[in-house]
């Protein structure tokens, strides 16, 4: 990491110590969450045999990260290569194409090593079937058209999810001792989270049955108005709920496309570290920069790190996409963040949500909390928020991440907070797991005891982020009417001499230039 | 960051350029509007003996194809015949150039033929005219190129603008394209001669009192000639050179498009190139002669206008090359401009600008407004205007190879082509 100047700055911050009476008892919600194993850690080999991992790889090996399981994967034709006895349990995703192995010999030779398998025949799909509702532990959840193999269950086996159409029922996954069928695939939404909630017994880790969840208060920048961030903290903190605020340093108008620095507000950071104050745990975002090159995200991200600090709040976490979140740690330096919020996919009203449906660990320390139910951006994505909400509850040990939006009315809000009021969720104060952020200028640290320490390693480089920053507010803006007025200045001169040239046209008898005509 | 700040100094170096022009163009149309009135009023009338004497220069070399045509027009100038001399200057011609020259002498006691021959031949435009100047008995000093053929009131207008105006150095009068019908690149030259004269020439004369003598078809008061030790024998264009000459001793140079000759142009691309790297080298000579002027004391307008030809050469063409090469990064992602602005409305509005801009000086013309031309124009941006990019980098190069090899300069002799028309249009 760049420390150059190594300046050191510890400031210890009792997060929070006003609102922590009110707080949840947070021993009672730090469970042993990310992953605790009754058979220890155990090793699963994911096989498939398309040309490359398909998305249904991906999407299993995020679920996976939320055991106590280390994970490999291998194509099918490698299967020789391999000492399968000493994995602990395999999941094969057959794709219905022999692209270099024999799926009926290499399911045979699985079925005879006496462990647990899963097979996904997602090959062999029936695209005439389309399934509406889908029935799963005594519930029936209606869903997004879903097509399953025509596979009849098998005579001992037990079907443990089942798709109907609404005339005909099939199964979609059956276990028959060891072996685990799965008819259908691997997709986002409802097949994915029952698929998160068979893996506990699959693994046979079986977590605490109970759901967490944490508010996010989503797109708040330096123009979102201080009154709405105080009155979001209220709501929240007066009913002793904690929450994630994530947090844009730089804010672009959208009228002009000025840019608004989180220091040229003084009133604005007051109300963030009201939030702060409130139960708040203050996120970077990072989500309007998926399309920036590695080196560019770095600097981005080192950027609003330095932002924050100018105005006295620390983040302990960057909220953004799975890739950016992934394309960052590919620049040759970059800040470290042990803790993510991330998502997965965005939607056409600029809601995002997450396929994983509960927090997992990635790597050694390494927490990553799905922002996994969307963003109330809308009236109708409350709604749709609210419906998927309860069908995740599904996930015996699932992980809400409501998204509320600071741009929309606080009557929104308001109404999505009163409705999970209902529902049994415990809320997540992540201030009091371990965190840390390394960002070479500065560390900002957390044990797990609600304090914060932050180390100011470089001032000069925070200094000069920031100032990179103001620069580029006057430039943007200076650019940005300057050519405007160039517009304006030069359309009136095109009429002007449009004019002329009809003017000439039509005294053209008279005019002085009357050469003869050319050959 | 530095691709927006690249991009800014594109766009601003460009457009400084483009706005000036724009000016240029507005100064340029009230001078064409002023022409017409003047051409209303009635001209004074002069006795024969009150005109001065003229001395009209004609410097030759291999001008076989043209000359005829050239002397046949200047013989039908409408000037005292007492008062006026033909001087064409036969440089060692290789051809029968000095042979049709002899043969005007013999015939015509206005034309007077010097024969140029080693060691005082063959060194240049500027050699042969102060080879001339030795002998010249006229007040006034009228150049004309070899391929010329001047209306018949040209010279008259000439001596009339310099009558009129005794604080001017120099008078120039308008070129127009004989063989501007040929075929497509002398159809481009053709627009490119009449924007030049009506924006450039005629603009800078309206707002700045400043022009540039073009190299044909121009008078200057022969004392000041003399004073200012003739015409620089190392200047690749002796005009432009001799232009900031005039200023730096007080004078201006006066455009008056009132005073017309009709002149050859290009007709192949390998002789437009070869002339056009000559032009660009000779004005590359002059800014870098006169650079220290630009960064170090001003002195009068014409400061003004090196800083236009500095720009003109090295800054607006630099731009471009930039802005084109930001245009294919931005391409190909390897750099993300940022800036917020109507960029793309700016660029469009920068071709439109150059259409209408031009449109209005062809409008000046009677002839030229054409759907033909509208189209050829339209396509000269992308075409014709680009090339001048390649010529600059070509004549750069030459020249700096030449200081490092120290290379004699070595003048090229533009090729001339049969045009029927040389001799219609001088009547």
């Amino acid at each position: 990491m760049r420390v150059k100047r190594l300046l050191t700055l510890v400031i210890l911050v009792m997060i929070g110590s006003a609102a922590y009476g009110r707080l949840y008892p947070l021993a009672a919600v730090m469970q042993p969450a990310q992953g605790a194993s009754e058979r220890g850690e155990g090793r699963v080999l994911l096989m498939y045999n398309s040309p490359e991992p398909s998305d249904e790889v991906k999407v299993m090996e995020g679920l996976l990260q939320h055991f106590a399981v280390k994970t490999e994967s291998s194509h099918s034709a490698n299967i020789g290569d391999l000492y399968l006895e000493d994995y602990d349990s395999i999941i094969f995703f057959d794709s219905g194409r022999n692209f270099g192995s024999d799926p009926e010999g290499m399911n045979r030779m699985i079925r005879h090593l006496n462990i647990p398998y899963m097979v996904f025949h997602s090959g062999t799909v029936d695209v005439s079937f389309t399934g509406i509702t889908l029935e799963y532990r005594d519930e029936v959840y209606s869903t997004m058209p879903i097509r399953v193999a025509p596979v009849e269950p098998h005579e001992d086996g037990v079907v443990l999810a089942a798709v109907s159409d609404g005339r005909e029922e099939r199964p979609l996954i059956v276990r028959n001792g060891d072996g685990w069928n799965v008819y259908g695939k691997l997709e986002s939404g409802l097949v994915s989270w029952i698929i998160a909630d068979v893996l506990h017994d699959f693994l046979g880790e079986h977590h605490a049955e109970r759901h967490k969840g944490l508010y996010i208060v989503h797109h708040v920048n330096p123009l979102t108005p201080p009154e709405q961030l105080r009155k979001l903290a209220d709501l929240l903190g007066g009913r002793s709920i904690p929450f994630a605020i994530v947090v844009e340093p730089v804010g672009r108008s959208p009228d002009r496309d000025r840019l608004y620095a989180a220091g040229d507000d003084p009133e604005w950071g007051e109300a963030i570290r009201y939030m702060v104050e409130a139960g708040g745990t203050v996120v970077l975002d990072g989500s309007e920069l998926d399309s920036l090159e590695p080196k560019e995200l770095a600097n981005r991200i080192d950027q609003g790190i330095a932002l924050l600090y100018e105005i006295g709040v620390y983040p302990i976490a960057l909220y953004a996409s799975q890739d950016t979140v992934h394309r960052l740690q590919t620049a040759p330096e970059h800040a470290d963040f042990t803790t993510t919020l991330e998502y997965s996919s965005t939607r056409t009203d600029g809601s995002r949500s997450a396929d994983i449906p509960y927090a997992s660990a990635a790597a050694d320390d390494a927490i990553m909390y799905p922002a996994s139910i969307g963003i109330a951006v809308s009236d109708a994505a409350a709604s749709q928020m609210i419906t998927r909400a309860s069908a995740l509850l599904l996930v015996r040990d699932a992980w809400l991440g409501i998204g509320l939006d600071a741009a929309q009315p606080y009557e929104l809000a308001e109404y999505v907070v009163e409705h999970f009021r209902e529902e049994p969720i415990l809320w997540t104060d992540i201030r009091y797991d371990a965190h840390k952020v390394d960002a070479g200028f500065i560390r900002v640290e957390t044990g797990g005891d609600g304090l914060l320490e932050v180390q100011m390693l470089d001032k000069a480089r925070a200094l000069e982020l920031v100032r990179i920053d103001r620069n580029s507010n006057v430039f943007g803006t200076v650019t940005y009417y300057s050519t405007w007025i160039l517009v304006a200045v030069v359309g009136t001169f095109v009429v002007l001499f449009t004019l002329f040239v009809v003017l000439m046209r039509l005294r053209r008898r008279r005019r002085l230039f009357s050469e003869k005509e050319l050959e | 960051m530095a691709g927006n700040i690249l991009f800014l100094v594109a766009l601003a170096s460009i457009w400084v350029m483009l706005l000036y022009h724009m000016f240029l163009m507005l100064g340029g149309y009230l001078h064409s509007e002023r022409m017409e009135r003047l051409k209303q009023k009635p001209r004074p009338k002069r006795a024969d003996d009150e005109w001065p004497f003229v001395s009209v220069l004609i410097p030759a070399h291999n001008e076989e194809i043209v000359i005829r045509y050239t002397l046949d027009a200047m013989l039908r100038l409408d000037y005292p015949h007492n008062r006026i001399e033909i001087i064409v200057i036969d440089d060692n011609s290789g051809d029968s150039t000095g042979e049709i020259v002899d043969s005007y002498c013999a015939r015509d006691p206005r034309v007077r033929c010097l024969h140029l021959k080693p060691p005082h031949a063959a060194k240049g435009k500027s050699n042969a005219l102060n080879q001339a100047l030795k002998i010249a008995r006229g007040e006034y000093i009228v150049v004309y190129d070899a391929d010329n053929t001047p209306n018949s009131a040209a010279v008259k207008h000439l001596v009339e603008a310099a009558l009129d105006d005794p604080k001017a150095g120099a008078i120039v009068g308008k070129f127009r394209v004989v063989n501007a019908r040929k075929n497509l690149l002398t159809r481009f030259i053709n627009i490119e001669t009449i924007s030049f004269q009506w924006m450039a020439q005629a603009g800078r004369w309206h707002w700045f009192g400043i022009s540039t003598i073009p190299g044909t078809n121009f008078l200057i008061r022969k004392s000041l000639i003399e004073e200012m030790g003739g015409w620089d024998d190392k200047a690749l264009t002796e005009d432009t050179e001799l232009s900031i000459r005039l200023y730096d001793n007080g004078y201006h140079i006066r455009f008056y498009p009132l005073a017309v000759t009709w002149e050859q142009e290009p007709e192949t691309w390998r002789v437009w190139l070869k002339q056009r790297t000559r032009w660009a080298r000779g004005n590359q000579y002059v800014i870098m002669k006169n650079l220290p002027r630009i960064f170090g004391r001003w002195k009068g307008r014409i400061v003004f206008d090196l800083v236009y030809f500095f720009f003109t050469y090295f800054i607006f063409l630099g731009a471009v090359i930039l802005s084109h090469l930001l245009m294919l990064l931005n391409i190909l992602g390897a750099i993300n401009i940022t800036l917020p602005g109507p960029f793309l409305l700016v660029w469009l509005l920068a071709y439109i600008l150059y259409i209408v801009e031009i449109m209005v000086t062809l409008a000046i013309e009677k002839t030229e407004l054409t759907f033909r031309n509208f189209l050829i124009l339209s396509l000269m941006y992308i075409s014709y205007s680009q090339l001048w990019l390649y010529l600059i980098f070509r004549s750069g190069w030459i020249e700096l190879r030449a200081r490092i090899r120290h290379d004699e300069l070595k003048w090229d002799k533009t090729q001339r082509f049969q045009t029927k028309a040389a001799k219609d249009y001088s009547k």
